[in-house]
């Protein structure tokens, strides 16, 4: 438990640093009142100016800056113009470019259930804690799995690659665990992992997925290009029924008794796919070497 | 001829007093977030878990602590130095409580869940508009102010406002383009790799061009006001306001560096974060620098404390950043608490210390009175200043020291803490899972 001893002073020490900083701003609070009962707000200002001078007859002289100084239409276009340049020549080519994300062929949309699941994890903000980009470091594919690859990650609306390790990478989760090891740590993750700072999801068992929404989900990600049949839309509660009866049985297999709405069958779903397309592909390229 | 007019001090006041509430409730926010951390039992329900509370908490303190804090700064300087009264009173209320609006409902959609899961822009798409409209309300109500002004040239200040305003609405419209399914649910338009090029360049630019344009042009009028000096450099402010607008929106990808995008988009956001300093430090120095001949002021002025740690803050940030984005370091520092240490010398640093000073500047002058306690406000600087150490130096070091236990690995080449807990090798993954798994 080295590291983790190690964070939680640091955590102790930050709640300090931060309790005293906002000390400092009540303090704040409180001499600012004191200095608005001692005085009156003067809502309107007595000033005097002359007039704005003709253009001509503002000085032409000076520095050649002075010139833009002037033209406040025209400092807005070029700032604009100015900003536009970097982004410009960094997004279009990620966009137009193919060979910049190459497709992988074994890397599929996700199910009606776990677009469910993943929606569900976004609405968590699992990602505040937990990234899914394993770098190509020895040290991060020992720990997790096959580093990221630009196709892995073309159905992901919106990404959800993070940006903070509270927790670990989560990239190659799918499959690590069985379905009831993720079960019983999204009710208590201190039961599968001692010394986790993860809360508990209580309520992913006891509020009920909302199915009403599949169509309209799988229909958008229609629009944005992701390869669904076009007959899909109409059957997705079906297939997800489906693999919500598959999740429950595998759950009952360990001893546990779901019922299929929970959504923490979604979660699972989700959970166990992440990351695993490009292992189907091995799987399939194995089996004709071992028959 | 002389003009007689008068400056609207009722909208400054409404902004900056807000700016004061939403900055205690946002600090609150991030403290039981950070107590969530020590205390996992702190998730006391399910809207007011750590994974909901953190957007809240960035959100409230970007948004509404840092942004009314530049509309304040803004609507009080802008009138100042173009000897105008704002363009409108009505549009300038418009502003204020659209704003104020747009606060609040983030305050509830947040912790319902209601996010578009990408950071900094988590609020779901009707508010993405309403946002856009109160901008476009800001824009139109500062040029206005611009195009009936009385001062023919531009102070430097208001290039920076007007950068900010421009570039803005660039990245919030682009990175907010999603499908809406719902009133409360939309998908982003973009995907995988792209979607994550174009949410740190709005990311990374949120930074550029929230928390720092805005608050380069606050130090440009507030500074040299509190000090009573000139700007140290006129030319030093064109060099680095233009160079510094043009290198910030490329660096964006150096939150994603060693990822899975492109190695040129990298190896350009590594190379233009670098070439950053440069512009950064020209601010820094212009702002420091003005001091010159007044430094003795500083001693006793709580207004100029607050200045001048800011901006050292500023340039303390500015220099880590391009650091962490040489790829040697950030493989150690991504994903770390180093990040959280370094957003924070900026957030608390300078972007709060730059809040404080003005707040101590403008109240007793909009209230024809004097600062009820001097005393007090250096108390508050010093409170300040301490918690900005106990706060970053620990998680300076926590991510630094975890980094490195992440990728230790022991004499015969396997992982020294294979747990991500920090279990050595021996008990594989975790007491529990290893006797559920046998």
């Amino acid at each position: 438990m080295d590291t983790l001893l190690e964070i939680k002073t640091a955590y102790v020490l930050r709640v300090i640093g931060g309790s005293v900083y906002l000390t400092g701003a009540f303090l704040m609070v409180y001499n600012v009142r004191k200095t608005v009962i001692s005085g009156k707000l003067i809502a309107n200002e007595d000033a005097e100016a002359p007039p704005l001078e003709k253009m001509d007859q503002a000085k032409e002289s000076g520095h050649w800056h002075r010139w833009i100084e002037r033209r406040p239409i025209q400092m807005l276009v070029i700032s604009l113009i100015v900003v536009g340049i970097g982004g410009v020549l960094e997004i279009v080519p990620t966009f137009l470019v193919k060979t910049n994300i190459p497709t992988i062929s074994s890397v599929k949309p996700y199910t009606p259930l776990e677009l469910h699941g993943r929606d569900i994890y976004v609405r968590e903000g699992c990602y505040t804690c937990h990234s899914q980009m394993v770098r190509p470091f020895r040290s991060e594919t020992e720990r997790y799995g096959e580093y990221a690859k630009a196709g892995e990650f073309v159905y992901d609306h919106p990404f959800q690659w993070g940006s903070k390790r509270t927790g670990p990478d989560l990239l190659r989760v799918g499959g690590k665990y069985p379905d009831s090891w993720h079960y019983y740590h999204m009710y208590d993750p201190t039961s599968m992992s001692p010394g986790s700072l993860m809360p508990p999801y209580m309520h992913m068992f006891e509020d009920l997925l909302d199915t009403t929404t599949t169509k309209r989900k799988i229909e958008a990600m229609r629009t944005m290009g992701v390869p669904y049949a076009a007959d899909f839309p109409a059957h997705a509660n079906d297939h997800l029924s489906a693999q919500q009866d598959k999740i429950v049985a595998s759950l009952k297999k360990d001893g546990i008794e779901a019922q299929k709405e929970m959504e923490i069958i979604a979660v699972i779903a989700y959970l166990q796919r992440v990351g695993t397309d490009i292992k189907a592909k091995e799987v399939v390229e194995a089996k004709p070497a071992n028959p | 001829m002389i003009e007689r007019f008068q400056y609207d001090n009722r909208i400054v006041k409404n902004f900056l007093f807000v700016t004061i509430m939403w900055g205690v409730v946002g600090m609150l926010v991030g403290l039981t977030a950070a107590i969530q951390l020590v205390v996992p039992s702190w998730n006391f329900a399910d809207w007011g878990s750590f994974g909901r509370l953190r957007p809240l908490h960035t959100n409230a303190v970007i948004f509404a602590f840092v942004g009314n804090a530049i509309f304040a700064g803004a609507y009080y300087s802008l009138q100042r130095l173009l000897k105008a009264r704002m363009y409108s009173d009505m549009l300038g209320k418009i502003h204020f409580w659209g704003w104020q609006l747009i606060i609040v409902s983030a305050v509830i959609t947040l912790p319902l869940g209601m996010t578009t899961g990408k950071e900094y822009a988590e609020l779901e798409w009707p508010i993405d508009i309403a946002i856009t409209l109160i901008w476009v309300v800001f824009g139109i109500n500062m040029m206005g102010t611009i195009i009936k002004r009385r001062e023919r040239h531009l102070y430097v200040a208001i290039w920076f406002y007007i950068a900010t305003w421009v570039t803005v609405a660039m990245l919030h419209i682009v990175n907010s383009i999603e499908l809406p399914i719902s009133m409360t649910k939309s998908y982003s338009w973009y995907a995988g790799v792209q979607d994550a090029l174009v949410q740190w360049w709005y990311g990374h630019n949120a930074v550029a061009f929230f928390l720092t344009t805005p608050f380069l042009g606050l130090m440009y009028y507030f500074l040299p006001k509190a000090a009573n000096r000139p700007v140290y450099s006129y030319k030093l402010s064109i060099i680095h306001f233009w160079s510094l607008i043009f290198l910030y929106i490329w660096a964006g990808p150096h939150h994603l560096l060693y990822s899975a995008l492109p190695e040129w988009a990298q190896s350009l956001g590594t190379v233009f974060s670098i070439m950053l300093i440069a512009p950064s430090w020209g601010g820094m120095l212009n702002g420091l620098l003005t001091l010159r001949g007044a430094w003795d002021r500083v001693r006793e002025d709580p207004v100029l404390k607050f200045f001048v740690v800011a901006v050292t803050c500023y340039g303390m940030a500015t220099l880590e950043g391009p650091l962490l984005s040489l790829k040697s370091i950030n493989a150690i520092a991504h994903f770390t608490d180093w990040i959280i240490a370094h957003v924070h010398i900026g957030g608390i640093g300078w972007n709060g210390f730059m809040i404080f000073g003005m707040v101590y500047w403008l109240v007793p002058r909009m209230y024809g009175t004097k600062l009820h306690s001097v005393k007090l406000a250096n108390a508050h600087f010093w409170l300040g200043t301490l918690g900005i150490i106990l706060y970053a130096v620990p998680l300076y070091f926590a991510g630094f020291f975890q980094s490195l236990m992440w990728k230790q690995f022991t004499p015969d080449g396997f992982l020294m803490y294979p747990n991500f807990l920090g279990h050595t090798a021996g008990d594989q993954d975790g007491l529990r899972t290893a006797r559920y798994r046998r």
